[in-house]
C-alpha cells in the first residue's frame, strides 16, 4: 500500500509522533490500525449494520485527517456556560473555565494536553470499558486515528454549578474528523455538558466521533450531543455513559445535518442502584439516512434506564431505529423503559423500529412502545379552531413533538438555537 | 370582542362516516343571547357543535348557516374562529409540548389579529387564571396532557375567558364537575354575556341552566331540533328524568 492512499500506518506515526504520546497510546493506535485494516467495513450481516452500507465511504482509498487550515475560529457563543473548550479543523480554537472551577480541580482541556497531567487515568479509562476499542470496525479506526479530543474531569464531590460546552468544528470538507471526549466525573461530582458539532461540506466528509461519559458512585452527569453538519456528511459515532453505583446520568442526541448517521447511543448500568435516560431527536429531511442503535445494558442490579428517542421526517428521508434492552443473568430488579416516537411528515419518508429485548433475569421491569404518526386533522382541528391556521397549527404540533426531548438540553443559548433551527426546518417545508 | 352576532342555521344536514346524522337542524341565536340545548345521548348536539366550528370528520351534506353575515359553512375553521366563534370541546385533544400559555398567546394574536406584549398578555393570563381559581403552574403545562377531567373543562373555560369571542358553544363544559365548578362555569358565562357574547350551551345539568338564565331553550331529538321553548322545557324535564315524552309529543304533531 502506497503512502498516498488510503488510511495508513504512517497516518497513525505522524499522529503520534506530533503530539509526543507516551508509548502505550502508539501501542493502542497501531494494534487498533492493524486489526481496522484487516476488516475495515462491518458485517453487512451485522444487524446493527445491515441497514446502512458504507461502502460509499470508500475507506480503502482514506481521507486526509483534518488538519488547521488557517480559516477563522469562531468562538462559541455560550455565555451561559461555566467554560468551554472549543475546536477547529482538529485544533484547538478557544478555551475557558471559571477560575473558581480550575481551583476545585476540575479539567476541561485537551485530550492531548491531559495525557501529561492524568496520563494514568486516560489509559486506565480511553476505550477500555465504556467504548472498548474492539467494538466494531469503526471504533478501531477510531482507536487508530483520534485526532484531537475533549478532556474533562471533575474531582470527587465537586459540583459544576452551570453546563459546560464542548464544541467540534470543521471549515471545510473532503477530510476525515475523528473526535474523541472523555468525561470522567468522581463520585458526587454533579455536571452537564454540551457537545456541538458542526461545518463540513459536500465534498466527501466522515466524522467518527467516540464518547465514553463515566460518571463516578453518586454522580450526578448530563451529556447533550447535538450534530448539525452540513448535509453532505457521514457520520459512524459511539456514545455511551457507564454509571458507578448510585449515579444519575443523562444522554440526549441531537440530529439535524449529515447525508447519512450510524450512530450507536448507549447506557451501560455498572454500578449497583444507578439510573440512566437516555434522550433522541432527529428531524432528517430530503434523502437523509439515520440509523440509530441503543442500547441500555443492565450489567449489575436494582438500576433503572430510560430511553425516549423522538424523530420527524420530511420529504424521503430515512430513520431506523433499533432499541436494545439488555438486561443480564445478574441484573435482578431492573427496570427499564424504551418509547420511540415517528412523525412522518414526508410522502416518502420511512421509519422503521425496532424494539430488541434480550432479558436473561427473571425479576425485571421492561417495557418499550413505539409510535408512528402522521398529523393528526383533529389535533390540528383543535388548534384552528383557536383561530391558529393551519399552518401555524402543524408548526405548533411539530415543534411540540420534540420538546419533550429539547427541555433535557441544559444550556439554554444551546436549546433556543436548536429551537430555532427546529422552526426553520418547519419553516422551509 | 366586543358585541355578538347573529347565527342563523337552516336546514342544516351532515353526515359522519357516511351516516347522516343531523337531519335538518334549524335554530336562529340572536346577538349576545344565551341558548340552551338539551337531548338524550346520541342525539346529535357534539355533531351540531362540531360542524359549526368546521370538524374534518363531518360533511354537510345540506342547509346554510350563516354567522356575522357571513356563509360560515364556506369558512375555514380558523376562520370562523376569528370571526368570533368558540366552541369548548366536550373532548379537547393533549398536544404535546405546547404549554397552555404559549398556545394561549398565539391564539389571541390570531384572533384579535394583532400582536400582543408579553406584560399585557401575562396580566389577561394571571386575572383569568386567578377566576377560575387555576394554579400559576397551570400555564406552563402542555396543553392538555395529564390533565383531569375537571382541568380540561377549566382549560377550555380559561380559553373562553381569553379570547372573548362572539357566541361561544360549550359542549358539556361543565360534566364531570362538582357543583362548585359548574357554578363557576355559569358565572363566566354571566360575566361574558354581559359583555353581549352569545352562548349555545349543551348541558345535562338543571342547576347550570337555571344560573345561566338562557332566553332560550331547545331539545334536540335525532339530529333535529325537536321542541324549542323557555325555562318551562326544563322543568318538565326535571319531573320527567327522561326524553321519552318529547319523542311521544313530536310524534303526535303536538310540537310548539
Ligand atoms: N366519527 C363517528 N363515526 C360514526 N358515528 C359517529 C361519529 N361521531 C358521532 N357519531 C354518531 O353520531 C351520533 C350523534 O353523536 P353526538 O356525539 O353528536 O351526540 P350527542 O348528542 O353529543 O351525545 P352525548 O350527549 O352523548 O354527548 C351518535 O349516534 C354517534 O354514535
Ligand atoms: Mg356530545
Amino acid at each position: 500500500m502506497s503512502a498516498a492512499t488510503g488510511f495508513t500506518v504512517d497516518q497513525v506515526r505522524a499522529l503520534a509522533a506530533r503530539h509526543d504520546e507516551p508509548a502505550w497510546l502508539l501501542e493502542q493506535r497501531l494494534a487498533a490500525f492493524e486489526a481496522w485494516q484487516a476488516a475495515p467495513y462491518p458485517s453487512s450481516q451485522d444487524e446493527d449494520w445491515r441497514r446502512s452500507d458504507f461502502r460509499h465511504l470508500d475507506l480503502e482509498r482514506g481521507l486526509p485527517l483534518v488538519t488547521p487550515n488557517g480559516g477563522a475560529h469562531p468562538r462559541p457563543d455560550a455565555a451561559d456556560a461555566a467554560g468551554f473548550l472549543s475546536f477547529c479543523d482538529g485544533q484547538l480554537a478557544a478555551q475557558r473555565l471559571a477560575p473558581e472551577l480550575e481551583a476545585a480541580g476540575v479539567v476541561l482541556c485537551p485530550l492531548h494536553t491531559a495525557l501529561r497531567t492524568h496520563g494514568d487515568l486516560i489509559r486506565d479509562s480511553l476505550m477500555t470499558r465504556c467504548v472498548p476499542v474492539d467494538e466494531d470496525p469503526f471504533t478501531r479506526l477510531h482507536a487508530a486515528l483520534w485526532t484531537a479530543g475533549t478532556f474533562l474531569y471533575v474531582p470527587d464531590g465537586v459540583t459544576v454549578p452551570a453546563p459546560l460546552l464542548s464544541a467540534v468544528q470543521l471549515s471545510h470538507g473532503g477530510v476525515a474528523a475523528l473526535h474523541h471526549t472523555l468525561v470522567i466525573a468522581g463520585s458526587g461530582a454533579q455536571v452537564e455538558v454540551v457537545e456541538e458539532s458542526s461545518g463540513g461540506s459536500a465534498d466527501r466528509t466522515l466524522s467518527v466521533p467516540v464518547v465514553e461519559v463515566l460518571a463516578g458512585s453518586g454522580s450526578q452527569v448530563g451529556f447533550s450531543a447535538i450534530q448539525t453538519w452540513h448535509h453532505g456528511v457521514t457520520e459512524v459515532a459511539h456514545r455511551r455513559v457507564w454509571t458507578g453505583r448510585d449515579a444519575q446520568v443523562r444522554l440526549t442526541v441531537g440530529s439535524l445535518g449529515c447525508q447519512m448517521v450510524k450512530s450507536f447511543v448507549g447506557a451501560v448500568l455498572a454500578g449497583e442502584g444507578g439510573s440512566a435516560k437516555l434522550a433522541g431527536i432527529y428531524f432528517p429531511e430530503g434523502g437523509q439516512h439515520l440509523d440509530y442503535t441503543t442500547m441500555q445494558d443492565h450489567r449489575v442490579p436494582h438500576c433503572t434506564s430510560e430511553l425516549l428517542f423522538k424523530g420527524a421526517l420530511y420529504d424521503r428521508a430515512q430513520a431506523i431505529f433499533r432499541g436494545v434492552v439488555r438486561v443480564r443473568p445478574e441484573a435482578q430488579q431492573t427496570d427499564a423503559y424504551q418509547t420511540n416516537n415517528n412523525l412522518l411528515l414526508g410522502q416518502e419518508a420511512r421509519a422503521d423500529s425496532m424494539p430488541v429485548l434480550e432479558i436473561e433475569a427473571d425479576d425485571v421491569k421492561c417495557s418499550h412502545g413505539a409510535t408512528l404518526a402522521h398529523l393528526n386533522d383533529e389535533d390540528l382541528f383543535y388548534l384552528r379552531s383557536r383561530g391558529l391556521e393551519s399552518g401555524t397549527a402543524q408548526r405548533m404540533v411539530i415543534a411540540g413533538f420534540f420538546e419533550p426531548v429539547l427541555t433535557t438540553i441544559p444550556l439554554t443559548s444551546l436549546r433556543e438555537q436548536l429551537q430555532q433551527a427546529v422552526r426553520e426546518r418547519i419553516a422551509q417545508h | 370582542m366586543a358585541d355578538g352576532a347573529e347565527l342563523v342555521i337552516r336546514d342544516l344536514r351532515a353526515t359522519v362516516a357516511g351516516k347522516e346524522i343531523l337531519k335538518g337542524v334549524n335554530l336562529t341565536l340572536g346577538a349576545g343571547e344565551r341558548h340552551v340545548l338539551l337531548g338524550a345521548n346520541g342525539s346529535g348536539k357534539s355533531t351540531l357543535a362540531y360542524v359549526l366550528m368546521g370538524h374534518p370528520n363531518y360533511t354537510v351534506t345540506g342547509g346554510s348557516v350563516e354567522f356575522a353575515g357571513q356563509d360560515l359553512l364556506a369558512l375555514e375553521p380558523d376562520e370562523r374562529a376569528r370571526l368570533g366563534l368558540f366552541l369548548a370541546f366536550q373532548y379537547p385533544k393533549e398536544i404535546t409540548g405546547v404549554t397552555v400559555s404559549n398556545f394561549l398567546r398565539t391564539a389571541v394574536e390570531a384572533t384579535r389579529g394583532e400582536k400582543v406584549s408579553l406584560r399585557e398578555f401575562s396580566k389577561l393570563l394571571t386575572g383569568h387564571m386567578a377566576t377560575l381559581e387555576m394554579q400559576p403552574e397551570f400555564a406552563r403545562r402542555y396543553l392538555n396532557e395529564g390533565f383531569s377531567g375537571g382541568e380540561r373543562k377549566r382549560n377550555e373555560m380559561l380559553q373562553l375567558l381569553a379570547l372573548q369571542p362572539k357566541l361561544a358553544i360549550l359542549d358539556e363544559t361543565d360534566s364531570g364537575l362538582d357543583v362548585q365548578m359548574r357554578q363557576l362555569v355559569a358565572n363566566v358565562v354571566r360575566e361574558l354575556a354581559s359583555s353581549n357574547t352569545g352562548f349555545l350551551v349543551v348541558t345535562h345539568y338543571e342547576d347550570v341552566v337555571r344560573q345561566m338564565q338562557p332566553q332560550h331553550v331547545h331539545i334536540m331529538l335525532d339530529g333535529r331540533i325537536a321542541m324549542s321553548g323557555g325555562l318551562e322545557l326544563v322543568e318538565r324535564l326535571g319531573a320527567e328524568k327522561s326524553f321519552d315524552w318529547v319523542r311521544e309529543e313530536v310524534s303526535h304533531g303536538a310540537v310548539n
